[in-house]
């Protein structure tokens, strides 16, 4: 398994890149797969957003199905894991890392399951990369 | 049984023909080729559906301005990347 960003859960679930090319099993926590849907049902803006604009531009029957495929990813392209599973792992991750939420629970799934972390460029480093670091979990960064 | 519309006489002896080699009745041999067809023309819609999308969404996943967007939508120090 390996634990993608909000990017990366993106471009799998709208098929920009086969779950191969990513790991044997692609997964990401709730609160990545939380930013994404944030942003892919935000109300219209007066400057809409890139990931609203391109919505846009598909008829009206695509945008229907790139919706769905957001709002209910396919389990064999992609899994979002339920932080019940890990939440041990992710309150030590909170309460030891000092990283907020967000961290915790990707840096609490990758504990549990003993998987990596795999994020988007613009999503690399940080905190979360950090305390990877320190727990001794496998980060990399793809940058295309 | 008869066929559920009249085929051309190569094509009814194609289906038969395909049938017997199966033994499965003709009109399961003509309702499994219109399955495959409905559903590879649904695929290939589905496809070209986020084909169109590809190079867009591959641009802003990794030039920064997704990432900008959606810190901007997700102002939660609790959600932020860091």
């Amino acid at each position: 398994m390996v634990l993608v960003d909000d990017h990366l859960t993106l471009l799998v679930v709208t098929g920009v890149l086969e779950p191969g090319e990513v790991g044997n099993e692609v997964a990401t926590t709730s609160l990545w797969y939380l930013r994404l849907v944030a942003a892919a049902t935000a109300p219209p803006r007066p400057v809409p957003g890139q990931l609203s604009r391109v919505l846009d531009e598909l008829p009206e029957d695509g945008r229907d199905a790139a919706m769905a495929r957001l709002l209910d990813p396919p389990s064999d392209l992609i899994e979002v894991l339920h932080p019940m599973r890990f939440a041990v792992e992710m309150a030590r991750m909170h309460r030891e890392r000092k990283v907020n939420l967000l961290g915790a629970e990707m840096l609490g799934a990758a504990a549990h399951y003993g998987t990596s972390i795999l994020v988007a460029a613009p999503n690399a480093g940080g905190p979360i990369e950090q305390a990877a670091h320190e727990e001794g979990i496998r980060y990399e960064v793809r940058r295309a | 049984m008869a066929m559920p519309v009249d085929l051309p006489a190569e094509l009814e002896r194609r289906v038969q023909a395909a049938a017997v080699a199966r033994g499965v009745a003709p009109e399961q041999v003509v309702i499994e080729a219109i399955e495959a067809q409905f559903g590879a023309t649904e695929h290939a819609r589905e496809e070209n559906l986020f084909g169109s999308l590809s190079s867009e969404l591959r641009r802003m996943a990794f030039d920064g301005s997704l990432r900008a967007e959606i810190d901007t939508l997700v102002d939660d120090p609790e959600l932020a990347v860091g």
